[in-house]
């Protein structure tokens, strides 16, 4: 997946009060056929281009029967929306404007959105095409839109903010693990809702990526296994998590293999190593911690996670299970690891209340009893994390190591880590 | 009879392991035999010589195809007579079957208080006091005390600790402990009280380290961790667990990979491999995290599956703990217990019996939902609310069969308690706990009792027998001049020769030549199995070719290797048990009856007793397999490109009159620049590496080979010195034995007495002898 391709799909579209909503039928699907045809022209088939056409189509045209353009054809309906006949219907004058807005959104590319403008200038006037060019300028730089784009802010703002999103550095984060140690909970704990599958065995098979996205727009982006969603908590950077297969799987032994090769092939720039605290220290587990100390890139960081320790109860010592990670780690040359004690489980349900989704039964259930386990002073995990703050409304999300963690997370992302 | 015509009569009787077939018949009386070639003709089903009887579960899943081959009818009938448990293994088998419609069933006597029956015969006959019941006795004592013993072996972490806690109901096995513990346990069910003691053994300990009257969780903790602590022996009330007269034991065995010595593995393989007295229950998690490192165990069960029918296939329970746990809505429990089945398939094992269990879930609800901590509370309140989680469901697990009765009666208490709203019972039901305890007590019914009733009759039997002919013998020296008179004179042969102590002698250097013989056998054995361990490491040793690996490749391989050698190690710790036990034990013992045998006639056999042979002092040494890779790891220069920042260009997009009006380009660009890096890579010369390994693993064969055949060496000389000591006693009883024949013998007034005093004897092990068939009756 290219760099350009990449960045699109993790961007944000909320379109819901695109101003061609409200427009008649015919208009909306001419609408949308342009916008499908200058799209294509620029990018041809791309699969990011598609979904976002998708959103489109589903706004603009619906069940409805698609007007297919034809060579005869084309250049009409085109002119109908963007040239508009402007002695015939000068109210519609907008619809350019509006149509280059959802151009720059599809395409975000400035070429691509340059290239789109000149094709559109072709079928314009000078002067047409020298107004339009201002709006390619605001697109680009930070300024107040001036009153007369104001018809268009909206697109325009949402456009600017996926733009200054993908201008920041991506923080790549690749999270292993053996099996089942809550890798995948653990991002839907990031999230606040159940993106991942998560399953226990064979499910992860593949590599999957995880992107944030700029703002909320309600959407879960989808292409092939990776995913693009707004994660509030990190929503001040670009991140991207990169879920690994879990190694440890008897009856999938190419999990491994394909593990290994994205440590040793693969970009990123931080290690999320997951342990279940229930396993921490089998011996099975470090053949592969030592692969990934052995192959990942020399001076990286790697953070140490101690999940599950909703598991532990009164009987269990969490400082000693750290104890004992820690000696483990510092056998094989980890200097002053990086643990992490938390309860991705906890986590997921705390951040789901605090997004305001709704619980089930037992998950509320669960709910109730975590609060109630993790703010005994045996097992909250937040004195383990000297960033955590103490201002947070639901106790349990800092209880359960979460927030700390993402403070960790947040600061090396910002350089400001150690 | 022509309604008979198609129907198959099948009479089983589990307790002396008989069968009767007829064809065309609804009894035992009517009806044909199987034709002799047949596999169900009664040579074939029952043995010879009421040895060697083949269990129903043996056989009957073949019957099927065998009335198919036989093609006498187009579909069949089958009447069962016999025990309930046994009727419902053959329904199974007919409801599967195309050729069988249907079967009926005479309800025979159930093993329920057979073996009270036989305790109180056997009480009876001690009352009566004859001399072949009190030789008898600590055999038949021992028989009756012999315990039934669950295995539990379980894969890393899969909650063994909890499930056996949840079986005690009460917590005391510590689960902090579970993954470096180096201890087995046994707890045996005693069946009263409701506090558990225990005796604490180091190893090779005769008398326990330490005893305490009442185990506490603390305790157990601080035992475990001790570093001397080998064994622990718990005894107290397992609840639930009612095995009517058979003592119920749960051996906890250490994992494979934390075990300080291999002697126990060695004892549970055996176990796997012939357990007449056990079953194993192998827990799993739910996940199937480190089936891998059970590997080795899983091969061999499923060897031992594949032997001898349903009966061996019923002794191994797969239990998978944690489902709830690692359940979600994206799948059912079901099929997760599939992906372990297919995992097992992978080892070969098919079949398999697999029950889905919550452990902590039914720690929680045996505690008390309110004393529990609030996680747990959740996790069993999540059980009774979810539908999909109620794990007694049959549908719920894999070939997890319990019995009718037991299902009922869970589904009683279920009801009971859901209209009570008690939340507790509920949720225990729900974890899926009493279902399983349901099919231990099953087995330990089905076989166990079955067996151990055969074992017990069998001895009492023998007894009875030499009562009675001890009784004729007196009969006959008393009333018939004749016989009185050959007694006599064999009597003064005997005393003769015991006395001038000749054949005596002549015996005890045929003893020891024969054992002697018997040692080089061993030593042959031993030799044998060092030169296969040999070739096994051979080829091990080729498998890895490559030059150099990776410090990780290499630690994993040696893993591997170590923990394949170790299994190995185990085994032929098995197989020397095996051969000193049988070689050296039962030759011995084999020739000491052929000697009573010769004086059958006056003493129809004695009590000798088990000799103090224990398997356990055997191994002395143990494969130290300690490779340190650090030695054998280099270091390699090696060099790559990596960007090192960027430099600003000109970019050639603006170049030129068009360029320049191409404003949205940028005037200038980034270019990286790449520079050299050289950096160190660390491998293994695996060749070099793999050599140490082989090396140590060939010492510690020889090392440990020597050792053996050395504890061979010292055992059979103690043998030959308690052969001797054995055989003095009894030739002393023989003499004590001809004084009192010599002493019935006399014609004197008391006579009279004698005879009477006999009469009544030979009538009362008569009428023990017909209780004793009508016990074993079905």
């Amino acid at each position: 997946m290219g760099n350009k391709r990449l960045s699109n799909f993790a961007t944000s579209h909320n379109i819901t009060a695109h101003p061609m909503a409200g427009e008649k039928k015919k208009i909306r699907i001419r609408y949308y056929a342009t916008l499908d045809y200058f799209v294509r022209q620029c990018v041809g088939d791309d699969e990011y281009a598609n979904a976002r056409l998708l959103q489109y189509h589903t706004m603009l045209v619906g069940n409805e029967a698609m007007v297919v353009l034809t060579n005869e054809n084309r250049d009409d309906i085109i002119r109908s929306i963007v040239n508009a006949w402007f002695w015939l219907r000068p109210w519609r004058w907008k619809y350019r404007y509006w149509l280059l807005c959802d151009l720059a959104l599809v395409l975000l590319e400035e070429v691509e959105t340059k290239n789109a403008y000149e094709q559109l200038s072709v079928l314009l006037s000078c002067k047409q095409t020298s107004l339009l060019a201002e709006l390619l300028v605001i697109l680009w730089n930070e300024n107040e839109v001036p009153a007369r784009l104001s018809f268009a802010k909206e697109l325009i703002n949402q456009f600017r903010l996926n733009r200054r999103f993908i201008e920041k550095p991506l923080t790549r984060i690749l999270m292993t693990a053996t099996m089942s140690a809550g890798k995948s909970t653990l991002i839907n704990a990031f999230i606040g809702a159940d993106v991942l599958e998560v399953r226990n065995e064979a499910c992860t098979n593949r590599t999957q990526r995880v992107f944030n996205k700029p703002f909320d727009d309600g959407k879960v982006n989808r292409f092939n296994d990776d995913v693009a969603i707004y994660i509030e908590a990190f929503s001040d950077n670009r991140f991207c998590f990169i879920d690994t297969p879990g190694v440890n799987s008897a009856q999938h032994p190419t999990h491994r293999e394909i593990t290994q090769a994205e440590i040793r092939e693969g970009q990123y720039d931080v290690i999320i190593y997951v342990f279940n605290a229930r396993y921490a220290g089998v011996t099975d587990d470090d053949s592969h911690l030592l692969y990934v100390l052995e192959n990942k890139p020399p001076d990286l960081n790697v953070i140490f996670i101690l999940n599950q320790l909703d598991a532990f109860n009164e009987d269990d010592s969490i400082d000693e299970s750290i104890n004992k990670l820690r000696n483990f780690l510092e056998e094989y040359g980890v200097r002053e690891p990086i643990i992490c004690p938390i309860s991705a489980k906890a986590g997921r349900l705390a951040r789901k209340v605090s997004k305001g989704a709704k619980l089930d039964k037992t998950e509320e259930m669960w709910y109730v009893a975590f609060s109630e386990s993790f703010n005994s002073p045996n097992l909250d995990l937040s004195v383990y994390y000297s960033e955590a703050n103490n201002t947070d409304e639901i106790p349990l999300l800092r209880q359960c190591g979460l927030i700390g963690l993402e403070k960790i997370l947040l600061m090396i992302s910002g350089g400001t880590f150690r | 009879m022509s309604q008979a015509s198609g129907n198959v009569f099948i009479k089983y009787n589990p307790y002396t392991v008989e069968t009767i077939i007829r064809f065309d018949s609804f009894d035992e009386y009517n009806g044909e035999e199987p034709k002799e070639s047949s596999p169900l003709h009664s040579s074939y089903l029952n043995g010879y010589g009421g040895k060697n009887g083949k269990r129903l579960q043996e056989w009957i899943d073949r019957l099927p195809s065998i009335l198919e081959k036989s093609g006498r009818e187009k579909v069949y009938t089958i009447t069962f007579h016999g025990t309930t448990l046994d009727y419902e293994d053959v329904k199974v088998v007919v409801d599967n079957s195309s050729v069988i419609k249907r079967c009926e069933h005479i309800q025979g006597c159930n093993p329920e208080n057979k073996i009270i029956q036989l305790k109180k015969l056997y009480e009876d006959a001690c009352n009566i006091g004859f001399d072949s019941i009190n030789n008898y006795g600590a055999e038949i004592d021992r028989a009756f005390q012999m315990g039934f013993e669950a295995y539990v072996v379980a894969t890393m972490s899969a909650g063994k600790s909890t499930l056996i806690n949840a079986l005690l109901g009460q917590k005391l096995m510590p689960s902090k402990h579970e993954s470096c513990t180096a201890v087995v346990t046994r707890i045996c069910d005693t069946g009263v009280g409701n506090v558990f003691s225990a005796h604490a053994y180091g190893r090779n300990d005769d008398k326990p380290r330490e005893t305490i009257k009442e185990l506490s969780y603390e305790a157990m903790v601080r035992l475990n961790s001790d570093d001397n602590i080998t064994n622990i022996n718990i005894e107290g009330n397992i609840p639930f667990v009612d095995t009517k007269g058979i003592p119920f034991i749960i051996v906890d065995t250490p994992g494979p990979n934390n075990s300080r010595n291999t002697d126990h593995r060695a004892i549970t393989m055996g176990e796997i491999e012939t357990g007449k007295h056990s079953f194993i229950i192998f827990l799993l998690d739910a996940c199937q995290n480190g089936t891998d490192s059970e590997k080795l165990l899983l091969e061999d069960i499923s060897k031992a599956m594949g032997k001898g029918g349903k009966m061996s296939r019923d002794r191994f329970m797969f239990v998978v703990n944690k489902v709830d746990e690692f359940y979600n809505e994206t799948e059912n429990i079901k099929s997760l217990l599939i992906t372990n089945r297919d995992g097992l398939a992978k080892y070969g094992i098919t079949d398999a019996r697999i029950y889905p269990i919550s452990a902590a879930v039914a720690l929680a609800a045996t505690t008390g939902l309110d004393n529990v901590s609030a996680v747990d509370r959740a996790l069993a309140l999540e059980m009774v609310t979810k539908k999909e989680l109620h794990l007694e469901k049959t549908i719920t697990g894999i070939n997890s069969h319990i019995p009718a009765s037991a299902r009922n009666e869970l589904e009683k208490i279920l009801k009971e308690s859901v209209e009570t709203s008690n939340l507790d019972k509920q949720a225990l039901i729900h974890s899926g706990v009493p279902s399983l305890r349901a099919a231990m007590v099953e087995y330990i019914e089905k076989y166990a009792h079955a067996m151990r009733i055969g074992e017990i009759a069998d001895k009492l039997k023998a007894s009875l027998d030499c009562a009675a002919i001890v009784a004729k013998l007196n009969t006959d020296i008393t009333t018939d001049g004749k016989k009185r008179d050959e007694i006599l004179e064999a009597i003064s042969i005997l005393e003769k020769q015991i006395k001038s102590g000749e054949q005596g002698k002549a015996y005890e250097s045929q003893l020891e030549e024969r054992i002697q013989g018997i040692l080089t056998d061993v030593k042959d054995k031993i030799k044998k199995q060092e030169m296969a361990l040999r070739d096994f490491v051979r080829e091990y040793s080729d498998q890895h070719k490559e030059n150099r690996l990776s410090p990780s490749m290499a630690r994993d391989i040696s893993r591997e290797w170590v923990r394949c050698f170790k299994h190995r190690e185990a085994l032929l710790k098995n197989s020397l048990f095996d051969i000193l036990d049988q070689g050296i034990k039962l030759s011995a013992e084999q020739f000491l009856e052929d000697y009573r045998k010769s004086v059958e006639a006056i003493m129809p056999r004695d009590e000798v007793g088990a000799l103090p042979f224990d398997p356990f002092s055997l191994i002395g040494a143990e494969m130290t397999l300690d490779s340190t890779i650090d030695s054998f790891t280099t270091e390699e220069e090696k060099s790559r490109q990596v960007q090192d920042g960027y430099i600003m260009e000109k970019n050639p997009e603006r170049e030129g009159f068009f360029g320049f009006l191409k404003f949205w380009e940028p005037w200038s660009i980034d270019v990286p620049v790449y520079v050299t890096e050289h950096y160190k890579e660390e491998y293994v010369e695996w060749a070099e590496y793999a050599q140490d390994i082989i090396g140590k693993v060939r010492a510690g064969i020889v090392a440990y080979c020597e050792e053996a055949t050395k504890q061979a060496d010292t055992n059979s000389e103690k043998m030959l010195v308690d052969f001797k000591n054995k055989f003095a006693r009894l030739n002393d009883k023989l003499l004590q034995k001809t004084a009192e024949l010599s002493a019935m013998s006399k014609n004197d007034k008391t006579l009279q007495g004698r005879i009477d005093q006999n009469t009544k004897l030979v009538e009362e092990v008569k009428q023990l002898e017909e209780r004793l068939i009508n016990i074993l009756a079905i």
